[in-house]
């Protein structure tokens, strides 16, 4: 028995909450993190997205390469967004 | 797009699902990674404008109302609970506990589209459209390919919680409930990302 059970995906949905108000309030406190605010807020981003693909569409339970596209999605998505707003903040000076 | 021949396979998959063999992976997967490759093409796409924009950018992404994009996030991750436990409902052949938790998905669901119409003619009202600047032309076609996913999604919904009051859920229907709860799952993944994207991302 590997589908999500309503607990399972309560906790997910609760740990999805916590992340979004989490991920906001560092952003409109101007960041604990400094300007690594949005590195942060990326992460939790990805985490969050993660959180949906594995528990709520289950695919933990689906072929590795199902799994593994769909999370190369993530890391190739934040990556771009992490990279080219970095990119434009060094350049900024 | 995704291949249309994987959409009707749907109907022929396999009802026992007492048995989940790791292979059974419903077709409505290709055409989901086939819109979420869209949607990372427009993200990225915003990115390049941003860098030769920033300030303005950053500007333009200070006006939006954050606590709606948080409402919206909200509404949709709480959607996206109840849209599990219909097809965990449906996976125990409980047709009462589906239509409920479709009907939940469906209600909670509909807060996103008023959230996003108060959004919209609150902007238009001070006469910002696509035109004021590029933030905006991305703004509104981000959120508007994003906007038309969800009244497909919301259509789903609806088709699926009628068919579940004429056909057992455990029967060939499951396939399909299965199948939009998954791209109910994507809308819900890729408003994830959009929010920080127009309106986190301009923090300092």
């Amino acid at each position: 028995m590997n589908h999500t059970t309503p607990a399972q995906a309560l906790c997910v949905w609760f740990l999805l909450v916590v992340a979004t108000l989490g991920g906001t309030w560092l952003a409109e406190h101007h960041g604990l993190a400094g300007r690594w605010t949005v590195a942060v807020i990326l992460l939790l981003a990805a985490f969050k997205v993660r959180l949906v693909m594995i528990h709520f569409m289950e695919l933990g339970k689906a072929p590795w390469r199902w799994r593994a596209t769909f999370q190369t999605w993530i890391v190739v998505v934040c990556s771009l967004i992490g990279g080219m707003y970095f990119v434009a903040l060094s350049g900024q000076g | 797009m995704a291949d249309p021949s994987s959409l009707p396979a749907l109907a022929t998959e396999p009802t026992d699902v007492t048995e989940t063999p790791e292979a059974r992976v419903p077709g409505v997967l290709v055409f989901i990674l086939a819109d979420m490759i869209v949607f990372a093409m427009l993200f990225t796409g915003f990115m390049v404008e941003r860098s030769g924009q920033l300030a303005l950018f950053d500007q333009s992404s200070a006006t939006l109302d954050v606590w709606l994009g948080i409402l919206n996030t909200l509404i949709l991750i709480t959607s996206g609970l109840f849209v599990v436990f219909a097809v965990n409902a449906a996976r125990q052949g409980r047709t009462r506990a589906t239509r409920g938790w479709l009907l939940a998905t469906f209600v909670v669901g509909a807060g996103f589209g008023v959230t996003k119409m108060v959004e919209y003619s609150a902007k238009i009202e001070h006469g910002i459209t696509m035109h004021t600047n590029d933030f905006y032309m991305f703004y509104y076609a981000l959120t508007g390919a994003h906007f038309l996913h969800f009244l497909g999604g919301m259509l789903a919904l609806a088709v699926l919680w009628f068919m579940a009051g004429r056909q057992k859920v455990d029967g060939p229907l499951f396939g399909l409930i299965e199948s939009g709860a998954l791209y109910w799952h994507m809308v819900d993944l890729l408003w994830i990302v959009i929010f920080p994207l127009l309106y986190l991302l301009g923090t300092r």
